[in-house]
């Protein structure tokens, strides 16, 4: 299936893709394969994965855990204020949300940040056993201009990833003192998440047209419901689904 | 000899019929599995085109010994690689060739009446 070809953008989010990437052009691949802070937002999205508040963003141990580490340790040693992270890896605690979203709302099985956002398929590491966990595969068999290509599309991907999981942050550190519950904080982040891909477009994305209102396009357009139904999909290229299932999450 | 090796378009990718291209939209640049985007090489392409014109699409024969020691030669040549040429076999493609080695071989065969798995 389509969906299984490419990493997932959970996966691109955790830090676990890294992509193998062959290129002649050095500043794309440079872009595409992370930089000095990568290993930093791996350890990050581990703790991440362990739990952590949003918006403090300190691991949250579990209860159990918890209690047991107090009553093992002296007061002393116990452990109080984390220290304070790099920027990157804040992105990366993001990212993960984002990700978590992107499935909340097109389903598990969406196709992958890189074919989504930058329209280039790869193949997904573990499609060719474990130890392709955390890779994508690059097919190089073509020609190096196209190579080069698919690379600066990979980029791409990455870069509107990574923007769209900081105007995520940027909001949610207004918000984030309003929104109590984790239900609240999610769907605030799908709202934003939602209007800051409406807000900017990716330029080589092909512009959505324009919104008509009216009683005719509305009657052209049909009910929420039929548009489910029909398979149809939103401005931002979306499946369109019940809002009951979006606001589960 | 200059060797050209041009790829085609985008488009005219779309217009194949395999997986690496038809199963993505118009717009979308495929890497995925190892389909290349080079043209057939002459020679490979004539060869099939005669098998074609013949209507020549029987079994395969095994091996002639003219293959297994062209094969030998290059083997030797270009990987440094010393092949008895009396073990050379045919198979269809790589993936079946390593299944008929893991049968040949045992490996990971579960046997009758064995406890161990």
């Amino acid at each position: 299936m389509l969906a299984d070809e490419v990493p997932r953008a959970a996966d691109l989010a955790r830090g676990h893709v890294h992509p193998m990437v062959v290129t002649a052009d050095p500043a794309a691949r440079d872009l595409v394969t992370a930089d000095a802070g990568a290993a930093r937002a791996r350890g990050a999205a581990r703790r991440d994965r362990r739990g952590g508040c949003v918006r403090t963003r300190r691991p949250v141990a579990r209860r159990a855990d918890r209690a047991t580490r107090r009553q093992s340790r002296p007061a002393w040693s116990r452990p109080r204020a984390q220290p304070p992270r790099g920027r990157l890896a804040t992105a990366a605690g993001d990212l993960s949300r984002v990700a978590r979203l992107d499935r909340a709302r097109a389903g598990r099985r969406t196709g992958g940040a890189f074919l989504a956002k930058g329209r280039v398929a790869l193949g997904r590491g573990l499609d060719y056993g474990a130890p392709g966990a955390g890779n994508v595969r690059v097919n190089f068999a073509t020609s190096p201009e196209r190579l080069s290509g698919a690379v600066s599309r990979m980029a791409r991907a990455v870069a509107a990833v990574t923007t769209l999981a900081e105007h995520v942050h940027r909001r949610l550190r207004v918000g984030g003192r309003r929104l109590g519950a984790s239900r609240r904080v999610s769907h605030g982040l799908e709202q934003v998440a939602r209007d800051s891909v409406r807000a900017q477009p990716p330029p080589w994305e092909p512009r959505p047209p324009q919104a008509r209102g009216g009683a005719e396009h509305q009657r052209r357009r049909g009910s929420h419901t039929s548009r489910v139904a029909r398979g149809e999909r939103s401005v931002d290229n979306l499946p369109i689904r019940n809002q009951a299932v979006n606001a589960d999450r | 000899m200059t060797i050209v090796l041009a790829v085609a378009g985008i488009q005219a990718m779309h217009q194949r019929a395999g997986a690496k291209w038809s199963a993505y939209d118009a717009d979308v640049l495929s890497a995925t599995i190892a389909e290349m985007d080079f043209p057939l090489a002459p020679p490979v392409a004539e060869a099939l085109r005669d098998a074609i014109d013949r209507a020549d699409l029987g079994y395969p024969k095994p091996a002639t010994p003219s293959l297994r020691s062209s094969f030998a030669r290059f083997a030797a040549r270009r990987l440094n690689w010393t092949v008895d040429d009396e073990q050379i076999v045919l198979a269809p493609d790589v993936m079946i060739g390593l299944v008929e080695l893991r049968r040949a071989r045992g490996v990971g065969a579960r046997r009758r009446g064995s406890t161990r798995r």
